[in-house]
């Protein structure tokens, strides 16, 4: 079975006035279509810079990151953009929701980038929330939406155009125990549909529902533990 | 994209608002020192092209008052080689306690009866036709409207005289007169034989300045004023009018400008994260630099539209009060108002060019740690 995402010995080193740090030590991980990967680790482990380097937002220093057996290494900028378009979906801790947009019209972003008309891009937008629920929200801003309202609706932006491959990092973050299992389901259900998901959390909830919890420890995956 | 630049530019109503009312104030300023230069531009020209290829003589010591200069005198000046005519005039002022006027003053100006349409024959008439004898007298526009326009008589120095007729506006000097018959001004201040300028009609206009030359070294005791030194003067009063009017348009209107540097930059600032989320889910740096700029584009063209209305009916409303008193100071017009258009739009781009491009150049995961 051919992997969504593969890399090889990621390294990624930073230079800082107190001399050079490596994040990343020779990462090397996969993830199948449909599979929910989790990565844990104690906080400053690496754990966001390696979800930055999966997800093109970051170069990394060695290694190489095969997304849907592509090597990133040889894209150019616009065929990052493109990967980032089509291939991944981002959900983060903080929501990073467009305050002054609605529900919908924030699940319609992506799909504008990609050249839908607005107004197709927000009657998707709805439709996306009527699937999960959201419906009644779709019109109101988003400043106005709860924390678990908030996520759900950012992972349905994550999804709007269709990934392959979901990244988060620390979805629960910032929810309450409840709130983390609505939003946990949402994730888990994309699997349903081949997205592979690669979250990094410290959730023992998320931990409990992966198929498979890496463990980064100073930059090393050093464990499995499913 | 266009809908999302424009929920952007208005996510923050106040500070639209703001934004909006500093390029609104810099186009109305704009607006208004435009029409006040393209009236000074306007009267500068007509004055110019009144006063074209004449050879002026005043008396040395004169400024503005009459009887300076003898009219026997100054009529010798026909018998020079090179003269064609000799057109003694006489100046007042037609309001005594006027002292400081903007633009041309209100004057009674005393011209022989027989030269008057020789010497108004580029001006046309609102109403009626030159004077045909001493008791009558014509009136500039600015001062027939202060008269209702139509008025039978007008009463200058306690005599009254009968309005023959009401010239059509021509930016110019006229605008701002009473003519009436040399002799009858002459009478009226008491002024006998005494004129207070004259202008020679020179045979060959080309020849106008060496003319004067040749009269300037003959007659020492008067000023013997050729046309290119007139002609000059105007213009150099123009050029500095519009300089001081229309700088402090542009002026203005660059302020506006800057206005949208700094707030867009604050934008941008202040929506860093929204910046990377963008680029995250897609968009690429164009459409990121697109954004902003539709933004700087929206807030400046809604700051033109109410600045430049709100400046051409003011100026317009202006012009209707001030006529009133007899003082035009703005000719506005549809060319200028393109032209501030054009300049605030461009303005606008000047200003939000940063700014977008501060925000495009953003690295994703670097502006997220931010």
């Amino acid at each position: 079975m051919s992997f969504l995402l593969e890399c090889l010995n990621l390294v990624k080193a930073y230079q800082t006035p107190g001399g050079k740090v490596e994040a990343l030590r020779g990462v090397s991980l996969q993830v199948k279509p449909g599979e929910f990967v989790c990565v844990t680790g104690r906080s400053g482990s690496g754990k966001t810079t390696l979800l930055n380097c999966l997800g093109t937002l970051d170069l990394p220093t060695g290694g190489s990151i095969l997304l849907n057996g592509q090597n990133c290494d040889r894209l150019s900028e616009k065929q990052l953009l493109e990967v980032r378009r089509h291939f991944l979906g981002f959900v983060f801790q903080q929501f990073f929701l467009v305050s002054y947009l609605s529900a919908a019209e924030n699940i319609a972003l992506p799909l504008v980038y990609q050249g839908y008309s607005w107004r197709n891009a927000v009657e998707k937008g709805v439709k996306i929330l009527e699937k999960v629920g959201l419906l009644s929200h779709a019109h109101q801003p988003a400043r106005f939406l709860s924390g678990g309202e908030a996520q759900r609706v950012a992972i349905c932006r994550a999804i709007s155009a269709e990934p392959k491959l979901l990244l988060a990092d620390e979805p629960t973050g910032e929810l309450d125990t409840a709130t983390s299992a609505s939003v946990i389901d949402l994730l888990k259900a994309q699997r349903i549909k081949g997205i592979g998901l690669l979250i990094v959390s410290h959730d023992p909830a998320i931990v409990q529902a992966a198929d498979r919890v890496l463990r980064l420890e100073d930059g090393s995956l050093n464990q499995d533990t499913h | 994209m266009w809908r999302l630049a424009w929920k952007g530019a208005f996510s923050l109503k106040f500070r639209a608002f703001l934004v909006i009312l500093g390029v609104a104030a810099g186009c109305f300023s704009l607006t208004a020192m435009g029409a006040m230069a393209f009236h000074f531009h306007k009267l500068a020209s007509r004055f110019e092209s009144a006063v074209g290829g004449k050879i002026f003589i005043r008396e040395r010591s004169g400024f503005f008052g009459a009887g300076a200069i003898d009219e026997q005198q100054l009529l010798q000046l026909k018998k020079e080689p090179g003269v064609s005519d000799v057109i003694p005039l006489m100046v007042a002022r037609l309001h005594a306690h006027e002292i400081f006027v903007i633009g041309f003053p209100e004057i009674t100006l005393g011209i022989p009866l027989e030269k008057i349409p020789s010497l108004l024959k580029d001006v046309s008439f609102l109403w009626g036709r030159y004077p045909e004898n001493p008791e009558e007298c014509l009136l500039g526009i600015n001062i027939a409207t202060q008269e209702g326009m139509h008025p039978d008589s007008f009463e200058y120095e306690g005599k009254k005289f009968r309005v023959a007729g009401v010239l059509a506006r021509t930016n110019g000097p006229e605008d701002e007169e009473m003519i009436l018959p040399l002799s009858s001004l002459q009478a009226v201040l008491g002024r006998h034989r005494l004129v207070s300028y004259g202008v020679v009609i020179p045979q060959n206009e080309n020849q106008a300045d060496t003319l004067a030359e040749t009269l300037g070294q003959k007659y020492t005791l008067w000023q013997v004023v050729p046309p290119s030194l007139l002609s000059r003067e105007i213009k150099k009063s123009a050029v500095l009018w519009n300089f001081l009017t229309l700088g402090t348009g542009v002026l203005s209107a660059f302020i506006g400008g800057i206005l949208i540097l700094v707030v867009m930059m604050m934008a941008v600032r202040e929506r860093i994260k929204e910046i990377a989320v963008s680029s995250i889910v897609g968009a690429s740096r164009f459409q990121i630099f697109m954004g902003f700029i539709l933004e700087s584009l929206f807030l400046s063209f809604w700051g033109s539209l109410i600045g430049l209305t709100a400046g051409f009916s003011a100026v317009t409303m202006a012009n209707g009060i001030f006529a009133k008193q007899g003082i035009i100071l703005f000719e506005p017009n549809l060319k200028l108002i393109g032209y501030a258009f054009v300049l605030s739009i461009g303005l606008s781009l000047f200003g939000g060019f940063y700014p977008a491009w501060y925000g495009a150049s953003l690295e994703p995961a670097e502006a997220l740690r931010r």
